[in-house]
């Protein structure tokens, strides 16, 4: 791996050799776009952005207006609550070939948590204005995309359902126990 | 740097410490007052250059707005499965064969009228046109035949003509001068339809990270709300311009399609655009037919699409997002016009109402965005 030495010129003049990874296989590990074709990918590919970041540089802030999507080319991201506060918590670290963001591809809502460089870090992004505007061009494929990203928010809303139901069951218990 | 040598001369760990912070602050102050005036002298450059490719800088403003009306049919287009450049030159083609077709049909009364409108303007002087006007008015007005009032009222009507004939045998030679617009406008703005999202995206790739999303939603809040007005305003003129060449045919007023068309591109100017394109029909009129009742008829007549227009076209069509106030037009017109000229206040308001999006856009994302680290 290259090392990014200043973010905004390696922005500017990234290679597009052979020693890129193949965009369409980080894409293809991201569930939202696991089940595409190769065309329906090429779609993609053309309107992903490449960010290369440096170490402990902010992707985003908690609080900004979400704009998109990211995933992880190569490098790592550091999730963090309340960033720049005594209070600041480490949510998640995501590795190569994770995600984060998907739901600002739906709405304006502000970021809940701030993503942080953790070491070299490449990024794809995925952007709702250029989401939507492929939504309005290939209607068939926007409403794949959008099925899946409703299937993995259920999943995320049932397996939330669950931990609630279980953390109020415990809540119960210690009531009862007092 | 007072409070710098003040801490830099303590010994004691927490103010070595502070002093750090300080330069630190300092550095990155001066650092951004550099970038700041960095920007400040490319602006100035800029603009310094700006007379020089003047033209194509309007080139490139016209190819942008046309790219910006042609995309929604390109985008259509594509989505039934056609490749963008496809889609392309289908919709290039398309123009083209209207463009042929409705010169053909209007090819004979339009240069008819320009032929009569440029004999018009050769043959007649200011003099001889006053000289018209006295006949018709003394023989409407008998009080304006006392030789003071008269010498008045043909002053000021010298001094208002004149400026009219000069102004318009300008525009003659402007638009013969910009020929070269023509072949290239078209030009560019193929390959802005064509590879509109790639320059976008070359573009979003120079801004530095910190900016990156901030920019991106700014590009598409204002494509969105341009997109609205600009799409909006075209309309408006059309509806404007077409209920002002049938109401001038119905009155019988020569000249009534290029007077017409005049009507409805000036409609963009808010307030003075009504006045401004009304007034060439009620002169014509009165001129040409020597009758007030025509000339009642003509004003009557705008006054009627103006009605229709404020009450009926523009709130159905135009984004009310865009809001000028009156003073804030005569300033933006007086610009314009000192720019260029009779051009340049055609295009002042919607070059405003641009410049007034994109401002918002920015004041809003720095509220909500955080712009530094």
């Amino acid at each position: 791996m290259t090392k990014v030495k200043n973010s905004y010129w390696e922005n500017i003049f990234e290679k597009t050799g052979k020693t890129q990874i193949k965009h369409s296989v980080i894409l293809k590990k991201v569930p939202m776009f696991s089940d595409l074709k190769k065309s329906e990918i090429r779609e993609f590919e053309r309107i992903i952005h490449h960010r290369r970041y440096k170490n402990e540089e902010v992707v985003f802030y908690e609080g900004e207006p979400g704009l998109g999507m990211y995933m992880i080319e190569t490098g790592a991201i550091t999730i963090f609550k309340d960033y720049n506060s005594k209070k600041r918590e480490e949510l998640a670290t995501l590795q190569s070939g994770d995600f984060c963001g998907e739901m600002a591809l739906l709405d304006e809502s502000p970021r809940s948590a701030t993503a942080v460089a953790s070491g070299e870090l490449k990024l794809l992004g995925l952007f709702r204005p250029d989401f939507f505007n492929l939504m309005e061009r290939k209607p068939r494929l926007g409403n794949k995309i959008l099925l899946r990203l409703s299937q993995m928010i259920a999943d995320r809303l049932r397996h939330n359902n669950v931990e609630l139901q279980t953390l109020k069951q415990k809540l119960e218990k210690a009531e009862i126990l007092k | 740097m007072k409070k710098y040598a003040l801490i830099n001369n303590t010994h004691d760990q927490k103010n070595e410490n502070q002093s750090q912070l300080v330069f630190i602050i300092n550095s990155q102050s001066i650092k951004r007052g550099l970038k700041f005036i960095f920007a400040f002298v490319i602006l100035y450059l800029l603009f310094l250059i700006s007379p020089y490719i003047k033209s194509l800088l309007f080139s490139l403003g016209i190819s942008f707005v046309l790219s910006f009306l042609l995309s929604p049919l390109v985008d259509s287009l594509e989505n039934h499965g056609l490749n963008r450049t496809a889609a392309v030159i289908l919709i290039f083609l398309i123009i083209i064969t209207a463009i042929v077709l409705g010169l053909q049909f209007l090819i004979p009364s339009i240069s008819q009228e320009v032929k009569s409108i440029s004999e018009f303007i050769q043959n007649e002087n200011a003099e001889s046109i006053i000289k018209k006007l006295q006949v018709i008015l003394a023989d409407r007005f008998p009080a304006l035949q006392k030789p003071e009032v008269a010498e008045k009222v043909s002053t000021k009507l010298h001094n208002i003509l004149t400026v009219l004939i000069e102004k318009s045998s300008n525009i003659i030679r402007s638009v013969l001068s910009s020929f070269m617009l023509i072949i290239t406008i078209p030009f560019i703005t193929f390959f802005f339809l064509k590879d509109g999202r790639r320059i976008k995206k070359y573009i979003i790739q120079l801004v530095p990270n910190r900016y990156f999303e901030m920019s991106l939603n700014l590009i598409h809040k204002s494509n969105q709300k341009l997109g609205a007005y600009i799409r909006g305003q075209l309309m408006v003129s059309f509806v404007i311009g077409s209920l002002s060449v049938l109401a001038l045919f119905l009155l019988n007023i020569p000249y009534f399609f290029i007077i017409g068309i005049l009507a409805g591109l000036a409609n963009m100017i808010p307030y003075f655009g009504p006045l401004v394109g009304a007034t060439p029909g009620v002169i014509i009129a009165f001129i040409e037919t020597g009758s007030t009742g025509t000339m009642v008829g003509v004003i009557v007549a705008f006054a009627l699409i103006q009605l229709i227009d404020n009450v009926l076209v523009s709130p159905l069509i135009v984004s009310k997002s865009v809001n000028i106030h009156p003073l804030l037009v005569i300033l933006v017109l007086l610009l314009g016009s000192s720019i260029a000229g009779i051009l340049g206040m055609l295009i002042a308001i919607p070059v405003f109402a641009v410049i007034q999006v994109i401002i918002k856009e920015i004041l809003w994302s720095f509220r909500n965005y955080r712009l530094t680290g």
